[in-house]
């Protein structure tokens, strides 16, 4: 990798030979990226043509477009080839550091973007501040409040250790600098190998070794890593995260990847084909497994690694399957097979050095593989689809369109609709008020008067809907302890204290599910219950300052928000580890009764940050995101009125209005983009857009 | 193989004089392999998931299968129905063979630790009865998290002659690779085994020849656990183990009779290599 000067040769990136195939998968995403062209211009147009404040929301349109970067988050175990994947998935082989130990310390986020230029690189790296060196040290994370609650303390104690070594590490090395850094970033117009090593990677010498004190790494201290990069195979921005892995001896960096694992709506879940979906993996799927399902992807990666892949690959599908279903984890989530090393070989172009074992793994696959792929002739393709990186960009291609491209697409649509249909509504009530007396001064008033009013109901209503579901959340907890409680005395009673016990907590998990799924609907049809009165109100308004001119006019409900999933549902506690702590728990105590009353206190500690997650952080979240749909609402509709109102007040203007030419071609100019935006709504739209008024 | 059944406990008592090794590790990581190559036989099928076989006890003596139930019951069943066993049937399962390697020790496969479908205490059930443990780690994804703190629970029930063995070795596969992957595994774990060991497991079985067997990293291995083993030979546990205290005095432990009294046999287990061995049979007695 030398781009330093920003003119890269193409060359380095893949294998000429490769320059088909890389966009293989990425058809979906592809056609999405030209319906992205089409509305853009469209709001383009129409910019154009509107008033000045209609314009400004237009371009805060455009500017969500523009600004769409799906973003896909690869997640898994150590050592699990996530950083290989992430290069291959961008195309280029070695595109990120990686080692035979674990070497990523970093979530490290590569921002492709579509250009021919691949030259079109930059690098931001952002140090960690002193809050977040404060919570990697006191918090220590839930894996390890699980291990204090545990007694065994030797895994908090870990943490806190190594956090404390690898800072006093850095102040030392870095001197006065290592208190300037904190909370900095780095900018960079270039990225190369020597860059990245620098920042990202903290190998597993530096425990130990001092030998790299001079070159100034910053890998212990950063706290993310955003690489920029054109890339000429994929269609839209986007962007795919690299995660340090969890299950590491050195838990920093498991504390690093969880923190990421909330800010990721896109999972692929990367598993080694040796020894797929363990323990540790279900507990990753469990913690992302309260966003929607069609938001976890496996990648069973290393298929290269198996003696018998044609075989094997079934076995460990039905594997999975079988422990997915067992473990109630959402369905619909996808199973990949691939191998990074094939893509990154089949990328570089040397398919022929690939070791004995990995050859003819792929000798297996290739002989049982479909007879379209039997008849590619290049052998780089043939590899290149085996590798499974075609498949995994259709899926991603189709989850990305479809749970965040086309819902984008639908809500600017809509907006953009509003705005046209209000705008004709503008010329038509510039001519029926020539000689009536409008007050702005009345009409704005009358219009902060009811947002403020409908605002207040709304909240008021909100809240409501908050109290109950923590009600409801707090008796589900509570009899969820009280039965967990009963068990284990009945299974001591009967067993005694030596006999393994365990109380599945999934069915706490169903109760606040259903809790919280009865209180996202509550919330929505809230919503559309207030924006809907809202929306009679403004048409009341209007109709009683324009009189009949605002007959027919088109105002579209706002969509109601997207609830957030409750991801803290998945959140790891004391009761999904079945592992050996338990057995030291209750050798350390005496007497069934001490039994019970420490372990209701344990299940109380437990889920309490659970609880407070659900019930607070989450219920702002919600009750914030449900607002912000009504205050947008009446923000856009005080644009469109104040529009309105002062493009009534020049005379000359008026009367260039009033000429039916300008009428007609203002009309007529809409129309073929309000074609092209209902063709977006309509595509997938089983909701009641817009409604009239008269 | 009446006598098994009729007498009631001896699935559940240790080989008079020989040191008990367990097999642990991830699931998946080359356990029943490792196995299959100390005994040079296949008496347990090699899985790429994970399976729920509870734990098996292989003693020396001649062919027979017994499954123990948790209260105790005992059940006799063919070698064939081992593998077709889960952990609902039986707590575990005693296997006595006659195969080399049992003349110096008994072997317990336990199952895989991070298996999402079982508890992870089944290794608790036999733990009493262990004396080494050999722990297998899978050389692409050695030594994690998951496996530092069960062997930090494990250590302490052994008499601390413990190995660690990388298996699937051969993934790796530059020179400085597998340098630095061992140089970490002896860092990260020091102090917690007696040696690392790579070892390629499949070439080991393949090994036809004593140059294939050293390069396969076998014979490191197997010469340091022999090693072990005649310690343990010289010092036998001081203390009697649970499954010693539980048993009466008058049951013997069935395999008594083939104890071994010398040191010939641990010289047989690293002459090699193990697969002609295997394919010749296993005569009781007979010299490698």
């Amino acid at each position: 990798m030398n781009i330093h000067t920003g003119k890269a040769d193409s060359a380095v990136l893949h294998h000429p030979a490769m320059t088909d195939q890389v966009g293989l998968g990425l058809e979906r995403l592809m056609a999405f990226r030209n319906d992205l062209i089409e509305v853009d211009h469209a709001l383009r147009d129409m910019t154009e043509q509107v008033g000045q404040s209609a314009a400004k929301v237009l371009e805060r349109h455009r500017k969500e477009l523009q600004d769409f970067e799906p973003t896909i988050t690869v997640l898994g175990q150590v050592k699990a080839g996530k950083t290989e994947l992430v290069s291959a998935m961008a195309g280029w082989a070695d595109l990120l550091p990686s080692d035979v130990n674990p070497w990523t310390s970093v979530v490290t986020s590569l921002h492709l973007r579509p250009s021919m230029d691949v030259s079109d690189t930059a690098a931001r790296f952002r140090f960690l501040s002193d809050k977040e060196w404060d919570r990697l040290l006191t918090k220590g994370g839930r894996m390890g409040e699980l291990s204090r609650r545990s007694g065994a303390e030797s895994e908090l104690r870990k943490i806190v250790e190594q956090v404390e070594m690898v800072r006093a590490r850095a102040r030392k090395r870095l001197g006065k600098k290592f208190e300037m850094l904190i909370g900095q970033e780095h900018e960079y117009g270039y990225f190369d190998k020597n860059l990245l090593e620098k920042y990202i990677c903290l190998g597993d010498d530096y425990i130990e070794d001092d030998q790299d004190l001079d070159q100034g790494r910053f890998a212990e201290i950063l706290r993310s890593a955003d690489l920029f990069l054109g890339s000429r195979h994929i269609p839209c921005n986007l962007c795919i995260r690299d995660t340090p892995g969890v299950n590491d001896t050195f838990m920093m960096r498991e504390q690093i990847t969880l923190q990421a694992v909330r800010e990721s709506r896109l999972c692929l879940v990367t598993l080694s084909a040796s020894q797929a979906l363990t323990s540790v993996d279900m507990g990753l799927i469990r913690l992302i497994s309260n966003l929607k399902s069609r938001d976890i992807i496996i990648f069973v990666n290393r298929i290269d690694e198996l003696s018998n892949p044609s075989e094997q690959i079934p076995e460990i599908e039905r594997s999975i399957r079988e422990t997915l279903r067992a473990k109630q984890a959402p369905e619909g989530i996808r199973i990949l097979f691939g191998s990074a090393a094939w893509a990154k070989a089949a990328l570089s172009g040397d398919i022929e050095t690939m070791s004995g074992g990995s050859a003819r793994a792929l000798l297996d696959l290739a002989e049982t593989s479909s007879e379209t792929l039997k008849s590619l002739e290049d052998p780089d393709a043939i590899v290149w689809n085996l590798s499974g990186l075609p498949e995994l960009y259709r899926c991603l291609s189709d989850r990305i369109v479809e749970g965040l491209g086309e819902p984008l697409l639908r809500k600017v649509c809509e907006a953009a609709i509003t705005i046209a249909t209000s705008q004709s509504a503008v010329d038509k009530i510039r001519i029926e008020t020539v000689g009536h007396d409008l007050s702005p001064q009345r009409a704005m008033g009358a219009f902060d008067d009811l947002a403020r009013q409908r605002r207040e109901q709304f909240s008021k209503a909100l809240y409501d809907a908050v109290a109950d579901y923590n009600a409801r959340t707090d008796r589900a907890h509570q009899q969820f302890i009280d039965r967990a409680t009963q068990s284990l005395i009945s299974h001591l009673e009967r067993y005694g204290p030596l006999a393994g016990w365990k109380y599945d907590p999934t069915g706490l998990r169903v109760l606040v599910r259903s809790g919280y799924s009865v209180f996202s609907k509550r919330v929505q049809s809230l919503t559309k219950a207030h924006t809907s009165d809202s929306l009679v109100g403004i048409a009341e308004l209007y109709s009683s300052l324009f009189g009949e001119a605002v007959e027919g006019i088109q105002l579209s409900l706002p969509e109601p928000p997207d609830i957030p999933p409750p991801v803290s549902i998945g959140q790891t506690i004391a009761l999904d580890f079945n592992d050996g702590w338990w057995m030291s728990w209750w050798k350390r105590l005496r007497g069934y009764d001490a039994f019970a009353k420490q372990f209701h206190d344990l299940i109380v500690a437990e889920t309490e940050d659970f609880l407070y997650q659900l019930k607070s952080v989450q219920t702002d979240e919600v009750r914030g995101l449900a607002l912000s749909v009504l205050d947008t609402f009446f923000e856009d509709q005080m644009h469109i009125l104040s529009e309105i109102l002062s493009g009534s007040v020049s005379h000359d203007e008026m009367r260039d209005l009033l000429s039916a030419e300008g009428l007609s071609s203002r009309d007529a100019n809409f129309e073929p983009l309000l074609k092209i935006l209902r063709s977006h709504t309509d595509a997938k739209g089983a909701h009641d857009a817009g409604r009239g008024f008269g | 193989m009446q006598d098994a059944v009729s007498d009631r406990t001896s699935a559940s008592v240790k080989s008079r004089g020989k040191p008990c090794v367990a097999l642990m590790g991830e699931f998946s990581a080359g356990k029943s392999t490792l196995l299959n190559l100390l005994l040079a036989r296949d008496p347990l099928p090699v899985r790429v998931t994970a399976s729920s076989v509870p734990p098996v006890w292989i003693s020396y003596g001649p062919e027979v299968a017994i499954r123990v139930a948790s209260d105790g019951s005992e059940t006799e069943i063919s070698l064939d129905e081992v593998s077709e066993t889960t952990l609902a049937d039986a707590d575990f399962i005693r296997l006595w063979l006659k195969a080399d390697a049992l003349e110096i020790c008994d072997l317990i496969d336990m199952p895989g630790i991070s298996d999402p479908n079982m508890s992870g205490d089944t290794w608790t059930r036999l733990i009493d009865v262990v004396d080494s443990v050999i722990w297998c780690t899978h050389a692409t994804q050695a030594w994690r998290q998951s496996e530092a703190s069960t062997w930090d629970a494990v250590r302490s029930d052994t008499n601390g002659r413990n190995l660690l063995v990388v298996t699937q070795f051969d993934k790796i596969t530059s020179d400085r690779d597998r340098t630095r992957l061992l140089g970490r595994l002896t860092k990260e774990t020091d102090g917690l085994f007696q040696g690392v060991f790579p070892v390629a497991l499949i070439d080991a079985i393949r090994a036809k020849d004593e140059t294939q067997w050293r390069e396969s990293g076998a014979a490191d291995f197997s010469e340091k656990l022999v090693d072990l083993l005649l310690k343990d030979l010289d010092q036998p546990a001081v203390q009697p183990t649970v499954a010693e205290k539980r048993s009466a005095p008058a049951k013997q432990a069935r395999s008594d009779s083939t104890t071994t009294t010398d040191r010939v046999v641990p010289r047989r287990i690293h002459s090699a290599p193990r697969r002609p061995m295997a394919k010749k049979g296993f005569e009781h007695g007979a010299e490698g």
